[in-house]
């Protein structure tokens, strides 16, 4: 038996001994921010929250009620100002909120879907779309509490600093590494589905990352993670929350852009020089209520081109070399 | 006593200080993290259990009193959190702790630092070992002082600067840490010893 006493040598020979291995510093690192972020969002300061504000909340009557009085007599009326932190871009039918088209939200401002869908962009740029039976409050610029139903966020036009934007719902959050993704409240469980970039699923169950394809499912087990299609028939309802695209004399690369954006899928040509003899292509008409396939499948034929898909791939080819081409679906 | 020190983080904390976060999350997750994996044997289990154990505590600093350490206060909640981790995913905690012994508790919780019962795994367990677990349950500034002394051969004076304390009060420190050191060692191998008679 060691028995360590004051003596030097006997203090280092026992602390010397080879140890348990410590924890890699990756998995600190995961946790550490995880934990940071808990504690930012106040938890345990509340209650040293909770007198400082009480006092403040007393010295600050005390010193300024008069003037305040007086103020407030003088402005009676006025009407306050508060910077607008988003703007709505489109709805269709049932969306109730507080306003129209085109107008600015402010802080606080609800926003719901009934059987309609609706899109609203951040005054970062960062746009939202809702789907039917979808309930939202925008709190700030930053920050949009779900309350059900389903929103899908993109973040490829946001301005100014990288900043996350968070969603919370259910006690949990997430946040938006640069990307677009999709989430889902029923019953049971939050969905997050991941189309692009990174997001962060935040819970009392701890901290989840996704990146492209990846799945996080918040249950009341846990933080169950997998994989997803970016793209199918199940994430159509994003195209009918916005206004469709003014296609009518506008070149193709234009419309495969968006179709590619807002399809999920990767959209290249079989070859270079098919590419180049499309550049300069102008396509006329109207894609209103069509899904991304289905706009596709009228675009392609008009211009002499036919598409072959293969899993999150589609590949543009001549029509006349189209005769082994499936459409895919 | 120990806890003065302690007391003080959890106040910064509160206040939002940020260097406080940091020496919390410094001092504390690694040895949460040895005490969950030493029970799971499964370290991303215990990192999962560690992370919302963490996350429970600094969303609930405030009802810490002070009347325990703060590492057995934490080590309440992880045990918590492992015990609902057995009923989600009806997976096991592979260590059993023996620590509703009230005459062990008792003579660990004396000394200040509230030591956990050593368990079967411990019985075989090397010095190295032994040496950790009481590393962890001491008050964070007494191990690391003594790491500083006997690992990396600060003199007391260099110990007194990463201190920020006289040379007299970190000499000071020093014994008092070495003192808490030999009592929760000796404790932890005589209750080893009567875990094997």
């Amino acid at each position: 038996v060691i028995r360590p006493d004051d003596r030097d040598d006997l203090m280092r020979d026992l602390l010397r001994q080879p140890r348990p291995g410590t924890v890699d510093a990756v998995r600190a690192a995961r946790v550490r921010r995880a934990v940071h972020a808990a504690w930012r969002d106040g938890g345990g300061r509340t209650a040293i929250w909770k007198w400082r504000v009480a006092i403040a909340a007393a010295v600050l009557l005390a010193v300024s009620i008069a003037p305040m009085l007086v103020t407030w007599l003088r402005e009676r009326g006025a009407p306050q100002v508060t910077a607008p932190i988003a703007s709505t871009l489109f709805a269709t039918s049932e969306v109730v909120f507080e306003g129209r088209i085109g107008d600015v939200l402010m802080p606080g401002t609800a926003v719901s879907t009934h059987g309609g869908r609706a899109a609203i962009a951040l005054a970062n740029g960062v746009e939202l779309r809702l789907d039917s039976d979808t309930a939202i409050t925008v709190d700030t610029g930053r920050r949009v509490s779900l309350a059900r139903g389903a929103i899908y966020l993109d973040s490829s036009n946001r301005r100014g600093p990288p900043e996350p934007v968070e969603i919370a719902a259910r006690g949990t959050v997430i946040r938006d590494i640069g990307t677009r993704y999709e989430v889902r409240l029923s019953d049971g469980e939050l969905r997050v589905r991941v189309r692009d970039g990174r997001v962060e699923v935040s819970s009392a169950f701890g901290m989840r990352e996704a990146d492209r394809g990846g799945q996080l499912r918040v249950t009341s087990s846990g933080i169950l993670s997998g994989r997803a299609s970016t793209s199918g028939a199940d994430w159509d309802w994003i195209v009918r929350a916005v206004r469709p695209p003014q296609l009518e004399g506008r070149p193709l690369p234009e419309f495969l852009a968006w179709a590619e954006r807002e399809g999920g899928r990767t959209i290249r040509f079989a070859d270079p020089a098919l590419e180049r003899a499309n550049n300069a292509t102008i396509i006329y008409g109207a894609i209103e209520s069509l899904t991304v396939e289905e706009a596709l499948d009228v675009v392609l034929p008009s211009c002499g081109l036919a598409r072959r898909t293969d899993g999150d791939v589609i590949t543009i080819v001549a029509a006349d070399d189209a005769s082994g081409a499936s459409k895919g679906r | 006593m120990y806890n003065g020190s302690e007391r003080e983080l959890v106040r910064r904390m509160l206040g939002g200080d940020e260097d406080a976060f940091d020496e919390f999350f410094t001092d504390y997750f690694p040895r949460l993290f040895r005490f969950a994996v030493l029970r799971l044997r499964d370290p991303d289990a215990a990192e999962d259990i560690v992370q919302t154990s963490l996350i429970a505590a600094v969303r609930h600093l405030g009802s810490w009193r002070g009347e325990a350490t703060l590492f057995t206060w934490l080590c309440t909640i992880c045990r918590r959190e492992m015990s609902a981790w057995e009923k989600r995913t009806s997976r096991r905690v592979i260590v059993s702790l023996a620590e509703d012994d009230p005459g062990l508790r008792a003579a660990l919780d004396s000394i200040g630092a509230a030591a956990e019962a050593p368990d079967a795994g411990l019985e075989r367990a090397d010095t190295g070992r032994i040496v950790q677990l009481v590393l962890d349950h001491l008050p964070p500034r007494y191990s690391r002082a003594l790491e500083w002394k006997y690992l990396e051969d600060l003199s007391v004076d260099d110990i007194a600067a990463r201190l920020q304390c006289t040379p007299k009060a970190a000499e000071s420190l020093l014994t008092r840490a070495r003192d808490a050191f030999r009592d929760a060692f000796a404790a932890v191998q005589a209750a080893g010893k009567e875990g094997l008679s």
